[in-house]
């Protein structure tokens, strides 16, 4: 199968300021070597806790924040980061974003039918009338009425108002569209509809999405393939219903646990500390250690590397298992070290 | 059955705006056991956190409580508590966690300056320094690590979970009989949700307060809560145990909720999600009959005409005409 999207070994670190002038040696490793790739027409979903790496991720792509080294092919674009800024704005009317936060990503100070065309205003040569038109039908794509490409944002519900952010991103008939928490904002009655509606467009039109949310049944659902990241890695890659019925890494399975109520009460997920290392003295090993039931000493020796486990199912854990059936073998060692932890 | 800690009686609030006074809430009947969790479901505009500002009279200066309503708690009418009785009683008493820690706490100062005040303005008797090493224990507690040196860090120090921890060390200081969750871990990621749900449930075990738990996760009310309470357009349209509530959910506004969301294992492939259509009525234009009726699928002719009451018994209530035989 071809990729319609592939990225190779991510990296973005922050600096830190030290004073008002100096700049601190000290950085924020945020994005650690990501590679991943999409087929065209498909769905990559990204799980983790916050400050994983997951937005920073979507943002590298579109180059809004400018990576450190990696490479992204995408379409005929052999290096999509490498590309002088005029070509990027051609390549870029081909990628689009859809924000978390419907309320504070539309202009309240622009009409609906300004905000949805702005992708394209200044692109081709359209007339005032060829906008107005293309606004309508944009309108209807997402199931508006033609009537309120001449209303404000505020005359909206939160639902609505994301509906029309989807129109903004298709207005330029992207091939590629990240979705950030598209729907962490709203109620769960609308969560649905916006979901179903982003179902729809990609059978329809053929879009590829990356798809980030903190919800992890959500992700699950809408995802083929599913990556699971922690601190700027990914830790497991896979199908999603391989990745549900059978994950292998620790950290994994520690999520699938919190979704249902009975696993919940698992000693497991009760006495996870959720205590995320610092990114900043980025640690030498792997850097769920301190949470990791199965840890051994020399899991501290190298961040574990992404092996193939099947077809196309891959983890980052010297002792990836399908249960954490030796959990007990590393129980002693944890206590020791949860006291200085 | 456990006593009866707070009895909400016949609550109606209403807002004042320009032109119209919209009811959030109307004739609402609720009870809190002692040593109990009753979670509180439904979508925004419900009624869902007004309920909790009317019941701590928090409400913004334009939300009038109607006269008929009672608030019952330790048989005394909370409506007619002059505002210094029921100051004594917010923080101490009845408290409250809300959805947002970042916003719940004084940027400018430390959070266990700010816990210790809450602690020195309901026991005054109490010197600073005990209180102070009463801060210290809330925070280890409520599982922070480094209790004695997190105390003194300002909220921006600490991450989302961490600060959450922080606000319910800050609403357990004096050991409240009624803790108010208003959304408490939907700000926050699902691993560090279910530490924060079951430091409540392990906190309520060992002091035995209630909690009056508002989300609008049903499937994460289940889990954890006693009695279940849904609201629809400011009423209750079913209310029963969780157990009852997960294995036969009664009235199509909660059918629908459970449908509406993805449950862990299904995937797109499978299953199209069930979408409501619509959207909560405006309160100032809600329709005739049921409430919720122009986006049910079993609405029938009466059901636009008449609004049905609650049918069923004690342990299981349900606003809906299909119940209509059950009464």
């Amino acid at each position: 199968m071809s990729m319609h999207i592939e990225v190779t070994g991510l990296v973005k670190q922050y600096s830190l300021k030290a004073g008002l002038f100096a700049r601190s040696k000290d950085r924020v490793h945020a994005v650690n070597g990501v590679s991943f790739s999409i087929p065209r027409g498909q769905t990559l979903g990204i799980v983790g806790e916050s400050g994983c790496g997951k937005t920073t991720t979507a943002r590298l792509l579109l180059r809004v924040v400018e990576p450190d080294a990696g490479v992204f092919k995408f379409e005929e674009v052999e290096n999509v980061f490498s590309l002088p800024e005029e070509e990027l704005k051609t390549v870029r009317s081909r990628m689009q974003y859809i924000f978390q936060d419907p309320y504070n990503s539309l202009n309240p100070k622009m009409l609906v039918r300004d905000i949805v065309t702005e992708p394209i205003r200044y692109r081709g040569n359209y007339t005032r009338r060829e906008l107005e038109r293309k606004a309508a039908e944009l309108l209807e794509h997402v199931g508006l009425s033609p009537m309120d490409s001449r209303k404000y944002p505020h005359e909206f519900s939160g639902g609505q108002r994301q509906r029309i952010s989807i129109a903004r991103a298709l207005s330029s008939k992207p091939s590629f569209i990240v979705c950030d928490e598209p729907v962490s904002s709203l109620d769960v009655s609308i969560q649905s509809q916006i979901l179903n509606l982003l179902i729809d467009l990609q059978k329809e039109l053929g879009i590829t999405y990356l798809f980030i949310a903190h919800n992890l049944a959500v992700v699950f659902y809408m995802s083929d393939t599913m990556a699971v990241m922690y601190t700027g890695k990914i830790v497991e890659m896979g199908p999603s219903e391989e990745l549900y019925r059978n994950p292998l890494h620790p950290y994994t399975q520690l999520l699938i646990k919190t979704l249902d109520s009975e696993a919940r009460k698992d000693p497991l997920v009760k006495n996870d500390s959720g205590e995320v290392p610092s990114l900043i003295h980025y640690p030498t090993g792997c850097t769920f250690f301190p949470r990791c039931p199965r840890r051994q000493p020399n899991c501290l020796e190298a961040f574990p590397p992404l092996e193939k486990k099947g077809l196309e199912h891959q983890v980052a854990c010297y002792f990836a298992s399908p249960e954490s059936s030796n959990s007990k073998a590393g129980g002693k060692y944890s206590e020791n070290l949860s006291d200085d932890s | 059955m456990n006593p009866l800690l707070l009895q909400i009686e016949n609550l109606t609030t209403e807002f004042q705006t320009v032109t119209h006074r919209t009811p959030a809430v109307e004739k609402l009947n609720l009870t809190l056991q002692e040593n109990e969790i009753l979670g509180v479901a439904g979508e925004s505009g419900c009624g869902k956190s007004v309920t909790i500002l009317s019941v701590l009279r928090l409400l913004p200066p334009n939300g009038t409580i109607h006269k008929e309503s009672k608030i019952l708690y330790q048989e005394r009418n909370l409506l007619q508590l002059s505002e210094k009785e029921m100051n004594s009683l917010r923080g101490k008493d009845l408290s409250i966690v809300f959805q947002e820690p970042i916003g719940s706490f004084n940027p400018l100062f430390p959070v266990g300056k700010q816990i210790m005040e809450v602690i020195r303005t309901h026991e005054p008797e109490v010197p600073v320094k005990q209180a102070w090493e009463r801060a210290i224990e809330l925070f280890r507690q409520v599982r922070i690590p480094h209790p004695e040196l997190r105390i003194q860090d300002y909220p921006f120090q600490f991450s989302g979970g961490m600060l959450q921890r922080a606000l319910i060390a800050l609403a357990l200081a004096c050991s409240p009989r009624i803790l108010f969750a208003d959304e408490p871990t939907t700000a926050l990621d699902a691993s560090t949700q279910i530490g924060i749900l079951d430091l409540l449930l392990e906190r309520k075990e060992a002091t035995g307060m209630s909690i009056f738990f508002v989300s609008h996760d049903l499937s994460l009310l289940e889990g954890i809560s006693d009695r279940i309470c849904v609201l629809y357009a400011g009423r209750m349209v079913e209310a029963c145990t969780a157990k009852e509530l997960h294995t036969h959910p009664l009235h199509p506004y909660t059918q629908d909720l459970l449908e509406a969301v993805p449950r862990k294992g299904t995937f797109k492939k499978e299953k199209r999600l069930y979408s409501i259509q619509g959207k909560v009525p405006d309160p100032q234009n809600r329709p005739t009959g049921c409430k919720y009726h122009p986006r049910c699928s079993k609405a029938f002719d009466r059901c636009r005409k008449e609004e049905p009451e609650l049918f069923g018994n004690e342990s299981h209530l349900v606003r809906c005409w299909l119940y209509v035989d059950a009464h």
